[in-house]
């Protein structure tokens, strides 16, 4: 994973959980049930794992490009 | 962020702050709540006096009560359970303030019947005193409720006393 994907999961999973977790507590509040908000939260976290800890291919999309590496002089001669 | 157990790390954790977050907000929607809301209490007096026995110099009495309340109006999607009980209370010459549990009832939220409603009920514990200063003596009945929240502060509610009832006990054992 590089260093744009890293930024990418980590914004994922942040927007999801709190996403799901504020709708899943207001839906709960008027349904006035508490085990509304757990589900609604443990999906949102099942979710996340699955989208953001695997090292998926659109996390690969700015591969880090390294220098050349600098010949070895001794080699050179 | 760069291997698979840092991210499993972040995204777990991440979750479990969220969800106290949640917690909290639960808990400050029920500020207040349980002491505006108090259960309708109907009656609660004693319907027959069992026995009144000395258990080697010590007294024991035992009863029995009506007891209806509802307790509907206290639930709070935030309540897990209420813990009812009854306390009879009484004085005596040496000890000024005696209380002793007679009954206690767990009303789960999940229960959809949250009426109390004992008639002629035998109590749960006897009422016991620590030495042989039952007889003759008046006894308050008083019903008090815990709440108890799946997030939050425990909540004590008590009946007032002055809408408790009060029974004399016989000056003779029976």
């Amino acid at each position: 994973m590089d260093y744009q994907g890293q930024r990418l999961a980590e914004l994922i999973f942040y927007w999801i959980i709190l996403s799901f977790g504020a709708v899943g507590w207001v839906i709960g509040f008027f349904r006035q049930d508490f085990m509304v908000v757990f589900q609604f939260w443990l999906v949102g976290v099942a979710i996340s794992v699955v989208l953001c800890v695997p090292d998926w291919p659109f996390y690969n999309r700015h591969p880090v490009k390294w220098l050349e590496s600098v010949p070895d002089r001794r080699g050179q001669k | 962020m760069h291997t698979v157990w840092v991210r499993l790390n972040a995204v777990v954790f991440f979750g479990l702050t969220v969800l106290l977050g949640l917690s909290c907000l639960a808990a400050i929607s029920k500020i207040g709540h349980s002491y505006s809301n108090q259960p309708v209490i109907h009656t609660l007096e004693v319907r027959d006096l069992k026995s009144l026995k000395s258990h080697g110099g010590v007294d024991r009495a035992l009863f029995s009560f009506d007891l209806h309340a509802d307790f509907a109006p206290t639930f709070h999607w935030n309540i897990k359970q209420i813990f009812v009980y009854v306390i009879a209370s009484y004085e005596t010459e040496q000890k000024k303030v005696n209380k002793v549990v007679v009954h206690d009832k767990i009303i789960e939220a999940t229960n959809p019947d949250k009426v109390l409603n004992y008639k002629g009920t035998f109590v749960k514990y006897a009422l016991v005193d620590q030495g042989d200063d039952l007889r003759g003596k008046d006894i308050t009945l008083q019903l008090l409720w815990d709440h108890m929240p799946i997030t939050g502060l425990l909540y004590m509610g008590e009946q007032p006393l002055s809408e408790a009832s009060t029974f004399t006990l016989p000056e003779e054992y029976q």
